[in-house]
Formats: structure tokens, sequence, C-alpha cells
């Protein structure tokens, strides 16, 4: 019975090593792309929108890879000085800025992708060159609209004690949080330059918060529970779980709010960026952009396209609604994040 | 009354015992209710029972990522006991001068947040262009690295309870050291040889934070494809695959006890 | 437990090598090149300067002093240790009478039962941390029936605090603790207890006098284990904490992920590692010290 056992146990590691042997190396070859993105349902959306026509039309190849969200994305590049593997690589304006400055990311041109002409240059301005900005969203104001009459049109609905043990507000991890925290000094007479309002608002929105938490996708049992009525959260998923029967809807309160851009990015190691280029390019052509909002109901850095009403009123599709933003320099944020982070833990701590 | 009285501490123990058992399967109900669960997210009390996220658990889409993480975990159990058995005579059977420090560095990297030797481990591969290793090489050796600690506390646990006579009976009766090891001692030092091969095994199994860094695209490791959904959905699914994964690895183990007598084997009785 | 080793060694001394270091290689080595040089080109960043967003090369010790200094930060260790202290506390103190029933059971169930005590573990963590939060939040299972059986007005908070903390990381902990001590009690011979009983020891002086120290190196293992993992424990704090929970794993996770500020992070990770590494020394030497357990 002892041999048999050990036998068993030989035949399994065996099997183990030879199921497991390493892979061909993937050769650089000049059709094949390697993309970063997301999991769960963005790869869903990513292949039947983009990967499958890319494929057909330029007969190429892409390799997608859901691993990781755009932090863990950028510490991979960071980590691998700017050779994680990837040709293309979608993260966000924060992470672009940066890899610009730190030098891991490759800058792009209008000469290798022309479409980078056809995006409002002020907020293409904002991420390039080492970004190209393929959707926007926004922080909204999502809200149980069981629980919550009248429909909130401030952000200051957050301090209304009727509301106290129902909210969720992210942490500062989040930029997110960031955003949350310069819309709460806005709301109470301060700016993203004078941020004492907002952290004075933070400390005494704490004792009506239910958690804080990091992931927004972490947030969304709360609110399909309806133990949680508001919280800040952006409007591409806001309409997704809207649109997925949860009792919310989204909207943008008076005092006004803030733009994220999503980028699209090229280490400085990739393999084929020739590739990658004329990926990026296509993704930005007017036909590619306008599928891709719909079906990721997200905003488009690109003017011209025609959306329905629906999609319009929800998401930015036009120059003038960018305008309506609130303009926060991204670079002044990436400088001042640590700062702030330190300061928020230690309110929320107190 | 008396033999009641005889019996009540075992009985009482054997209580214990239970509820400490409730308690390790309380969240365990939740998810189990969870993936049966008709409806997108759990509703307590459930309202009826679905075997439909069950049935999503089944596609290929996650076959693979299990079979990457079972191989993957079975080579890491593997490795991690050959290395940490030699440690652990090492650190038992010898007396030296930094014996406790030594101890102690061997256990350091479980007192790290996995997340740091991830991209450490990630960095260090890049700075010394060992690129090609990144993918299921990589995460091997990462994961070898991360789990040793464990078995070298359960063997070492192990070989302290150790009847040193036991030995001595053998080298009397004129077995050399390497017999007296694989017939007198390796069988008595089981339970710990076990208990860090099931450890190593359970720790790569479910590893997020090293799995993350070292993977390479097109490849991916069952509790990373989870975290991947986690970021975009949150629904039963997700419990059907965790619970699918363990009733695998249950019926393989069950099988084991079967057809070899598994406990018996380990523990003797 | 003594000299004995005398009557194997002799063999062994009349190579060159000593015997300790041949053992102690393979594992010194591998993580050596595995772990510690990885982890010293990260510690190597702890004394980069970090302005503005960015790592600057200039040495500075400013992320050390930071975390010295600054009573924050070292309220953040305190509580991580505070919280490791506890959890290995209670899942050792669990673990006994588990491990002491399942090494000494004869039950043609035993098999089950070890693999009952794993399978929690084999459902990942994350998952079954959020089945805590359904069971330990204020609209949750426990608040629930509480309120409902009229034993309480108010919810009890369960969650989103240290406690739920402890409550998730001794359930994760638990197997861990069980199975090394396991390790431990199956080797103690179970007629010296049988003759401690005999001789007219209860049941409570023969566990104290005889189980108990015999088991000293499976309690002793299992606080070794347990306490390092709480010590770096990331997913149960972050996500059963969440409101001004912080433990060094999550702040670490924050600042390297997040914030991207990697020498203060490396500092942080080297202070945690310093502190778990010098106690688990501590704890040997002391339990040495004063048991002989350690010959």
């Amino acid at each position: 019975m002892n041999m048999i056992l050990v036998r068993l146990a030989a035949v399994v590691l065996v099997l183990a090593l030879l199921s497991s042997a390493p892979a061909p190396v993937v050769k650089a070859q000049s059709n094949q792309l390697v993309v970063n993105g997301f999991g769960g349902e963005y790869e869903d959306i990513f292949k039947k929108t983009l990967k499958e026509p890319f494929e057909r039309q330029f007969n190429a190849r892409i390799l997608f890879d859901p691993t990781g969200s755009a932090s863990e994305d950028y510490a991979k590049i960071r980590a691998t000085r700017g050779d994680p593997g990837w040709d293309v690589v979608v993260m966000t304006a924060p992470e672009a800025i940066l890899g610009c400055r730190e030098k891991l990311l490759q800058p792009m041109t209008e000469a290798n992708i022309p479409n980078l002409k056809q995006l409002y240059p002020e907020v293409q301005n904002a991420v390039a060159p080492c970004g190209a900005v393929q959707e926007i969203q926004y922080m909204s104001l999502m809200y149980n609209t069981n629980s919550v009459r009248p429909a909130p049109d401030s952000w200051k609905v957050f301090w209304d004690p009727r509301y106290k043990g129902h909210i969720i507000i992210p942490d500062i991890g989040s930029i997110l949080a960031v955003y949350f925290l310069i819309m709460a000094s806005y709301a109470y007479g301060g700016d993203e330059k004078n941020i004492d309002p907002g952290f004075d608002a933070i400390a005494r929105l704490k004792p009506n918060v239910t958690a804080i938490i990091l992931s927004s996708s972490a947030m969304i049992p709360y609110v399909e529970r309806e133990e949680v009525w508001l919280l800040p959260y952006w409007d591409g998923r806001a309409h997704y779980y809207r649109g997925r029967g949860l009792p919310v809807d989204f909207v943008i309160p008076k005092e006004g709010s803030i733009f994220l851009l999503g980028a699209l990015s090229v280490p400085m190691g990739a393999k084929n960026k020739a590739l990658a280029y004329k990926f990026i390019d296509w993704w930005l052509s007017a036909e590619v952009q306008r599928k891709w909002a719909m079906a990721y109901t997200v905003g488009s850095a690109r003017g011209g396209l025609s959306f329905p009403t629906e999609h319009r009123q929800a998401h930015i599709s036009s120059i003038a609604q960018v305008r309506k933003f609130k303009s926060v320099d991204p670079l002044f944020i990436g400088e001042k994040r640590s700062d702030w982070a330190e300061r928020w833990k230690k309110v929320i701590a107190r | 009354m008396s033999q009641l009285k005889r019996h009540l501490p075992r009985w009482g123990l054997l209580a214990v015992v239970g509820i400490i058992y409730a308690y390790m399967f309380l969240p365990i109900t939740v998810v189990v209710l969870t993936s049966l669960n008709p409806g997108q997210y759990l509703q307590l009390p459930p309202r009826g029972f679905s075997l439909r996220w069950y049935a999503a658990a089944l596609s290929p889409d996650w076959l693979e990522p299990f079979r990457v993480s079972l191989m993957l975990a079975l080579l890491t159990s593997a490795a991690a006991t050959a290395l940490g058995l030699p440690a652990a005579f090492g650190l038992v059977r010898h007396r030296f001068r930094g014996r406790e420090a030594i101890n102690a560095l061997l256990l350091s990297p479980i007192s790290l947040p996995a997340i740091v030797s991830g991209v450490a481990i990630l960095q260090f591969l890049s700075l010394a262009g060992l690129q090609g290793l990144i993918g299921f090489n990589a995460l091997v050796l990462a994961h070898a690295a991360i789990t040793v600690p464990y078995a070298i506390r359960t063997i070492a646990i192990s070989l302290h309870g150790f009847d040193r006579s036991l030995e001595q009976a053998a080298a009397n009766l004129g077995a050399s050291p390497w017999r007296t090891l694989r017939h007198v001692t390796l069988p008595l030092i089981k339970p710990g040889l076990f208990a860090g091969m099931v450890f190593a095994f359970i720790v790569s199994f479910n590893n997020v934070p090293v799995s993350l860094f070292l993977v390479r695209p097109g490849m991916i490791t069952l509790p990373i494809r989870i975290l991947n959904y986690l970021e975009y959905r949150f629904d039963p699914s997700l419990a059907a695959v965790n619970m699918l994964s363990l009733v695998v690895i249950l019926i393989i183990v069950a099988a084991a006890e079967r057809a070899a007598g598994f406990t018996k084997f380990v523990y003797g009785r | 437990m003594e000299e004995g080793d005398r009557a194997l060694r002799p063999a062994w001394r009349e190579r060159r090598l000593p015997a300790v270091l041949v053992l102690l290689a393979p594992s010194l080595i591998y993580l050596l090149v595995l772990f510690f040089v990885p982890l010293g080109i990260l510690a190597a960043v702890s004394v980069l300067k970090f302005h503005n967003g960015l790592i600057v090369r200039e040495l500075t010790l400013e992320h050390y002093v930071k975390f010295l200094t600054d009573p924050f930060y070292l309220g953040i260790m305190w509580n991580t240790l505070r919280v490791a202290l506890i959890v290995s506390a209670v899942t050792t103190l669990l673990g006994y009478p588990v491990a002491y029933v399942l090494a000494r059971t004869r039950s043609r169930w035993k098999g089950l039962l070890i693999a009952l005590v794993l399978a929690p573990e084999l459902s990942g963590v994350v998952l079954r941390t959020y089945g805590w939060l359904v069971i330990l939040e204020d609209r949750g299972v426990i608040n629930t029936l509480l309120r409902s059986w009229g034993v309480i007005a108010e919810p009890i908070r369960l969650v989103h605090n240290y406690t739920g903390v402890i409550i998730g990381l001794s359930h994760v902990l638990l197997p861990f603790a069980i199975l090394a001590l396991m390790a431990s009690i199956q080797a103690i011979d179970p007629t010296l207890e049988q003759a401690a009983m005999n001789l007219g020891a209860g049941r409570v002086r023969t566990f104290l006098r005889i189980t108990l120290p015999l088991s000293a190196p499976g309690v002793l293992g299992a606080f070794f284990l347990t306490f390092s993992l709480s010590a770096s424990a990331y997913a149960t704090p972050a996500i059963l904490g969440g409101k001004g929970v912080e433990v060094m794993a999550t702040m670490i996770y924050t600042q390297l992920l997040y914030i991207l500020n990697w020498p203060f992070a490396a500092a942080l990770s080297v202070a945690l590692m310093a502190v778990v590494l010098v106690t688990m020394f501590a704890s040997a030497r002391l339990v040495g010290r004063m048991s002989g357990v350690f010959q």
C-alpha cells in the first residue's frame, strides 16, 4: 500500500511536468499583437468589437491578456523597465502620464497614429505623447432610485444625515477617491489647489459611511443588496449596472465632476510597435470609436460621431460636454497624490 | 452516574470540536448558497436553487486555468518539500550558533506580503535578463520559494517529536544511516511531510499576488481569472467555480483514500 | 533528545563539510537567489528619494525616518502586530482540540474529517471572506438572528473593524494551525497518557503535564506560521476592514500599487519583515530557554 501511493505520486508528478512543458517561445511575428486589457465582461466586449474585426481586416492575430487592473499593469511595466511582454496596454491617464515621465512608455506621434489628430486636442494633449485616449468616463453620482428621493442634484447629498449608514466611498488608492475628494472640496468652498475644505468634509463624512472600498466592483454587492444608496461611480459602469436591472441611476451634480481619460500605451520594449500603432489608429477611427463607445457604454474623445439620444445624455459625446467638467490638471494630481493619500489615511484613521 | 461523569469530558471535547468545525464551514455555507442561487446575487434566505452557475463553470474558460493551477500547485508542493526536508533536518538535529537566526530567516518569505515578493521577483528576473522564464517556469520557481517555509516548519515539528532512540535501535541492529532514514525516520515524520505538502499545494493553488506578476500573456491561473472576473462582475458563477474546484480536489483525495488508504499511510492509524 | 545524535555523527564528521551546511545549503541557496536577492534589489529602492510622484536617484533615509517618527505609521505596525498576536493565539487555542481529536481518533472517517479541515482553504480566500461579510455585517445573518430573538436592539459592529479582521483571519489560518499541531500530537505516544491516568492523574493534569509539553514543538510551530501569515496578510484585512482599518500589508499594497511610492513601500516591507523575524527569533529563544525544546 505504501508503494502504490509513492508510485502514484511519481506518476502524477511526471504528468504534471510533461503537461506543463514550456510552450514554444512566442517569436515576434510581424502579424501578432499582444494586447493587455481587462477581464470579465471587458474581455467579451473587446473580443467582439475589436479583436475579431481587426484580425479580419488586417490579417493579424491578437493575443489578449486580461490580467491586471491599470495599477497592476503599471507595476508590471515598472518592474520590467518597460518590457512587460505587451505591445499595447490599456490603462488610464495617470499611468500613461507617469509612464512618460519615467520613460517606460513609447511616445506616439500623429505621424505614426494619424487619428490622434481627430481627438479633442485639450483631451488628447493631457495624455500625450505616451497615451492615446480611446474612451472617456466621468465620476457620476450613483444612487438607489427606490430610497433616494427626490433624485439628488448635489454632491452634498452624501452629507445628508438621512442617508447615514447607506453610503460608500472609495479608498484613496483609487483615482475615484481622489476625484471625490476634489469635488467635496469644490462643494464646500475650495478646489483642488485649496484642498483643506475637501479633507474637512471627508472627516465629517466618515461616521456616515458604511465602508471605504478600494475596488469599484467590490462596491456592487452592497448596491445589489440595497444596503448602499449613494456612491460615486464611473458612468460607463453605472450605465451597465442600470441596464442589468439594478434599481439605480446616475447623474452629474450641479457642482460638476471630473472626467477620467482611458489611455492606450505602447511599452518601450514592445516587440511589434508597427502593428501596435496600426491597432491604436484603427481603434481611434470614427467607426470603431462609435462601436466601442456603444458597446462599452462610455464616452469618446473623438468629435463628429452620432449617438442615440440616450447615449449622448449619459456619456461624453461632444466637446461641449467635455468643457462642462472641471478641468483638473492630471500632472498636478500625480504630484499631489502621495501627500493626499497620506493625509486621507490619517483623517480616516482618527 | 460515574459513567456519565467519565464520558462527559469526552463528549464535551467532541462538542467543542464540532462547534469549531461549524465555524470553519460558516462562510462556505454562504458560498455554496450563492453558487446555487437562481438570481444574480445572493439573497438570504435563498429563493430557490439553480445549477446554471455550475453549468457556466464547466466551460473551457475555467477548466484550462484550473488545470494550470493544479499542475503548478503539484510541482510547487513537490519542490517545496524536497527543499524543505534537508533544511528541517539541519535545523532540528544540529546545534550551531545562529540557529534561531537561520530558523527565522527561513521563515521570512511568509512574513512579507506576497505582492512584494511578486514584484521583487519579476524585477529581478527582468534585470537578470531571464524574461524567458516568465510564465509557468517562473511561477514554479517563485511559488516554491514562498512555500518552502511551510515545509520546513511542519517537518521540523515532526522531527522535534521524534524519538531518537528508534534510530539508535536501528543503528544498533546494523542499519546504515541511509536505511535508517528511509525505513525508520521518514515514515515516522509523515504527518509533518504531509502537512508541508498540503500547505504548499494550497498556497500555490490559491495564490494571486505572485502569480499576477509572473504569468505570461496567453496563460492564466485559476485565482487570477477569478480576480479578473471580479473586477467586472460579481455573479455566483465565481462561487460555482470555487465549489467545483474544491469538489474535484476532494474527489481526487477520496480516490487516493479508497485506492491506497491515504490517511493510514500518513497518520498510521 | 540530548546528545543522542552522537550515535549518528561519527560517520559524518569524517567528511570535510559540516553536515549542517550540506543540509541547509539547498534551501538557503534557493531562497538566496529567488527571494533574498530580489528582495534586496527592491529594498535598495527604499533609500531613494520620492518627490512629486517620481522616484529620484538620490540617497536618503527619509522613508525610514518617516516610518519611525510618525505615530501614524508606528500605530499601523502596532495594529498589525496586535492582530497577528491575537489571531495566532486564537487559532492555536481553537486548533488544539481539533488537532487532538483528529490525531487520536481511530474512526474510519478520519480521512474525511481531515479533508474537511482543509476543504475551506481550497475555495479561495476572497470568496470565503465575502461569505464572512454576509454573515457579519449589520444586516447580516448574525445580527438579523440576534435581533429577531430579541437578544440585541441595535446591530453589533462585527465587520469593517479589527474584530471582523480577526474573525476572518483566524478562520483562514485555522487549518494551518490544526495540521501543524497534528504533526506534533501524532508523535506523542498515547500510552504515556494512559500510564499517567493509570497512576491516578486526572484528565486535566495529564494534559497539562504530559500532552501539552510534548506537543510544544507543534504549538510553537503553529504560532510561527500563524503569526507570520497574519502579519503579512492582505486580502482579509482589505475586505473585512475597510473603514479605518489599516495594517502594514494594506499600506504597503497601497503604496506599491496605487501611490507608486516604491521607496516608501520598500521601507515599510523591510520594517515589517524585520519586526516579524525578530519576534520569531525572540520567541524561539525564549521558549528554548524555558523548556529546553530547542536543545
